[in-house]
């Protein structure tokens, strides 16, 4: 039986507990006009009547507002597309156009290289406060989306979304 | 342990994404806090819905200010050369504040600013110190559960194109959508759950899954959605020093996304918080 090993462990320093550390918060608000968005609607929001597809909303805090739509095309195949709307007032954007994306093929999943964009539609959104009841459940107020778009040939649409949560 | 993780993954993933609900909603008016009970996870608004004819405010539209747990909302004027009429039932006017995140306590609001001029609104009042309570969200989570919130889209800016979109509640719930291409460049797209973190940055791999429709008449097809299983997916979350040239190096955060797909070999790439230009 050797004797037992002992192991240097270089020495970290200890970092220090935060004490009255000072930073100041600047108002986000201050150089935001009426055409900016009120509220954040960053998230996932899908029809809970008919799951399986949703959009992804990211918003910064300058208002850029980019929207992931997670879909099908008619024939049922899973289908992605992008689209950057502008704000035309607080709770309602300008029509954009939506894109589908391609790459060059390659080995890896996804391939390198650039991005082939083809616009395909478009679409606008429409959101606004709720109120949510279902079952024997008591009302509550949420939040909901009315997403209008037009693909290709196809006829306009409207879909109502909301906040996507876990239970519901 | 692994075949009850794996359920445990199936059964939320299948409810959240076959189950058929029904609900019913209908446009609300009147002023208050949403949610109405908030926990510390919450993003916190101030919602004023006012029926008939609305005017816009000039900028800024809202100021936010706190002293000792007392929040003041404060509106803009208004812009008295404009009205804005919607057709029905959009008819409405909406006053809205991002009040934000707030620790746990007991809070009061106050709101402040001119009323829209038009004899047609339906004038919602100012709160006065409207009492509220933000209650601890972290407490049910223990130590196994994401500490911060990682929501929104990752992406890798050396190979922009594609990229993970994360939603995550304040329980510590994840659902990652993965917006990508096949190896033929085909624009493809998957879902995964990551449901069990060893640590509080850290989520062992889980299944991916590619999801179809039953054909139909319009884009998306109304119809109960089919899983197929297509490969694994893991997720650890650091922060790193960021060069953004120029001597600019700031602290952000990043995602070492691994993953295997089908019969490729298993990739790594890093991905960061996706920010405007």
């Amino acid at each position: 039986m050797g004797a037992p090993c002992i192991y240097a462990v270089p020495s970290r320093p200890t970092l220090p507990d935060l004490d009255k550390f000072p930073f100041q918060v600047t108002d986000g608000r201050a150089k935001k006009n009426y055409t900016n968005p009120t509220l954040d609607y960053s998230g996932h929001w899908w029809d809970e009547n008919d799951p399986g597809w949703g959009l992804f909303v990211w918003q910064d805090s300058t208002n850029n507002t980019m929207a992931a739509w997670f879909s099908y095309t008619a024939d049922g195949q899973p289908a992605w597309y992008v689209f950057q709307p502008v704000w035309e007032t607080p709770i309602f954007t300008r029509p954009a156009d939506v894109w589908q994306t391609s790459k060059p093929p390659g080995t890896t999943s996804p391939p390198l290289g650039t991005t082939k964009l083809t616009t395909v539609g478009t679409a606008f959104l429409d959101f606004y406060f709720g109120t949510y009841t279902r079952g024997g459940a008591l009302p509550s107020l949420e939040q909901f989306l009315n997403f209008h778009y037009k693909l290709g040939d196809g006829v306009q649409q409207k879909r109502t979304l909301m906040r996507f949560k876990v239970g519901r | 342990m692994k075949t009850q993780h794996f359920i445990a993954t199936l059964v939320f993933f299948i409810a959240q994404l076959c189950s058929m609900n029904t609900y019913a909603q209908s446009i609300f008016y009147g002023v208050t806090i949403v949610p109405s009970n908030p926990t510390s996870d919450d993003n916190i608004n101030f919602v004023r819905v006012e029926g008939a004819v609305a005017c816009r405010r000039l900028e800024p539209t809202y100021k936010i200010s706190m002293l000792d747990n007392h929040i003041t909302i404060t509106f803009g004027e208004w812009d008295k050369s404009i009205q804005i009429t919607l057709p029905p039932p959009d008819s409405r006017y909406t006053d809205l504040a991002n009040i934000g995140r707030l620790p746990p306590g007991d809070y009061t609001l106050t709101t402040r600013g001119p009323p829209c001029l038009s004899t047609f609104t339906t004038r919602q009042p100012d709160l006065q110190n409207f009492a509220f309570k933000v209650s601890e969200g972290k407490l049910t989570k223990g130590n196994l559960k994401p500490a911060l919130d990682y929501s929104g889209h990752w992406w890798d800016e050396n190979d922009p194109g594609w990229g993970l979109f994360i939603w995550q509640d304040g329980a510590g719930n994840m659902l990652a959508a993965w917006l990508t291409y096949t190896a033929d460049g085909k624009p493809a797209w998957y879902v995964f759950q990551p449901t069990t973190w060893p640590d509080i940055t850290s989520a062992f791999p889980v299944d991916v899954w590619q999801t179809s429709k039953p054909p139909g008449a319009i884009s998306p097809p109304v119809g109960d959605a089919k899983l197929t299983k297509v490969g694994f997916a893991g997720l650890t979350f650091y922060f790193g020093n960021y060069n953004r040239g120029a001597n600019s190096v700031t602290v952000e955060e990043f995602a070492r996304f691994y993953y295997q797909l089908g019969n490729e070999p298993r990739q790594t790439r890093i991905l960061m918080r996706f920010k405007a230009k």
